[in-house]
């Protein structure tokens, strides 16, 4: 009888144990989520690109080589937590940015690349291609 | 015996019946994760964002070929602009094959694109037109895409002056646009026409220049001159740097005794 009682009691453990460990496991799942693990990352450096680009701004501080603005407006433009590495190629594709324009080197679980292709407002019409990694 | 066996099997299915919920309660919670995750679909929003990025990039090259001629480059520099650029886009495979193929305005008053007539009429037009067609195909993508870009500067001078015994009391009102929307001017020259010479009114004493903050301009100076109609021109860059120019012929004021 008490063996009985005893069998009982440990299926109902197990049972429970089961049952609570599910609902651990369940609780795990994260109920809010960070909105950069929707967004891709070279959709968003595109975007930041296009909307710099869209007035001009972009073309100028790449053409007069003010690398210190290019990378205070990517600080700007991006999000926090999104770790960018700029480079600049010109039309023959040589790289032109004299330093690294970048918020402190790549990090993060992902890490994708943007390519842009620029034309300057500027009397000889200079081309660029620049390259975006970011980190996020 | 019988009864021992019944006994062990409700404790076999007490187990299974947990194992089954934990499996339910997990699947679910794994389907409502899934289902919250919101559907990106980042190829669409690039390719968007890369066609985007071509009509800016035409955009730029007109407006700088544009700068380059109206500050007196050759009128070709468009033509040669545009064809350095197709094939800076075609070089670029992202999406597979890119061709851009641009077509210069040539239906007058536009010639090689470019049209710039610096009147005597009060107006002033410095223009570069193109048409652009975009085709994209390859890796699952069909892009056709026309579009034309058309950078215009113009300005509209007009004025007056009114007689004060002797000397002309002149007054010039100054508008500049980028494509017929008013915009501010980078830098402005006005010069007006006394015994045929060009004239800087800023060296004289009463000269005045009010900036209304929104394209338009007003210019007041008093001299002496003869002549009974005043040509005055202003030379004017807006802020992307193209030039343009306008001569305009001030009559006196008929309000003036």
């Amino acid at each position: 009888m008490s063996r009985r009682g005893v069998v009982h009691t440990l299926d109902s453990f197990f049972a429970a144990l089961i049952i609570v460990t599910a609902l651990l496991y369940a609780s795990q799942f994260p109920r809010e989520r960070d909105y950069l693990e929707d967004k891709n990352l070279d959709v968003m450096g595109m975007q930041v690109l296009v909307r710099l680009d869209g007035n001009g701004t972009l073309g100028r501080l790449v053409d007069s080589g003010n690398w210190d603005d290019v990378e205070l407006v990517l600080r700007m433009a991006l999000p926090t937590g999104v770790s960018f590495n700029l480079t600049v190629l010109d039309e023959q594709g040589d790289i032109v940015n004299t330093r690294v324009v970048s918020n402190g080197g790549l990090l993060g679980r992902k890490i994708e690349s943007v390519e842009y292709i620029l034309a300057v407002e500027s009397g000889d019409c200079p081309l660029y291609r620049l390259r975006l990694q970011l980190g996020g | 015996m019988k009864g021992m066996r019944g006994r062990r099997r409700r404790g076999q299915i007490l187990i299974i019946a947990a194992f089954g919920m934990a499996i339910v309660l997990l699947s679910t919670q794994a389907y409502i994760y899934k289902v919250s995750r919101g559907h990106v679909s980042s190829g669409y929003d690039s390719l968007g964002d890369y066609v985007l990025s071509v009509k800016l990039g035409s955009e730029h090259a007109v407006t700088a070929s544009l700068i380059n001629v109206s500050n007196g480059g050759a009128a070709a520099n468009l033509g040669d602009n545009l064809d350095r650029w197709e094939a800076f886009v075609a070089g670029d495979y992202r999406f597979g094959r890119c061709d851009l193929n641009s077509t210069l305005a040539s239906q007058p008053p536009y010639s090689q694109g470019i049209w710039l007539d610096w009147g005597t009429d009060g107006v002033g037009v410095s223009s570069a037109c193109s048409d652009f067609t975009m085709n994209m195909s390859g890796r699952g993508v069909e892009v056709d895409l026309s579009y034309e870009v058309n950078v215009t500067t113009s300005v509209l001078v007009s004025g007056s002056y009114s007689d004060l015994g002797g000397d002309s009391a002149v007054t010039v009102i100054f508008k500049l646009y980028n494509e017929r929307s008013p915009t501010l001017e980078n830098s402005t020259t006005l010069a007006y026409l006394k015994s045929g010479s060009w004239e800087d009114p800023t060296v004289l004493g009463d000269y005045s220049a009010l900036d209304y903050g929104n394209g338009t301009y007003l210019y007041t100076f008093t001299d002496t001159i003869p002549e009974s109609q005043i040509p005055v021109r202003v030379q004017a860059y807006d802020l992307r740097g193209v030039f343009v120019q306008a001569e305009a012929t001030l009559l006196r004021d008929e309000g003036t005794p």
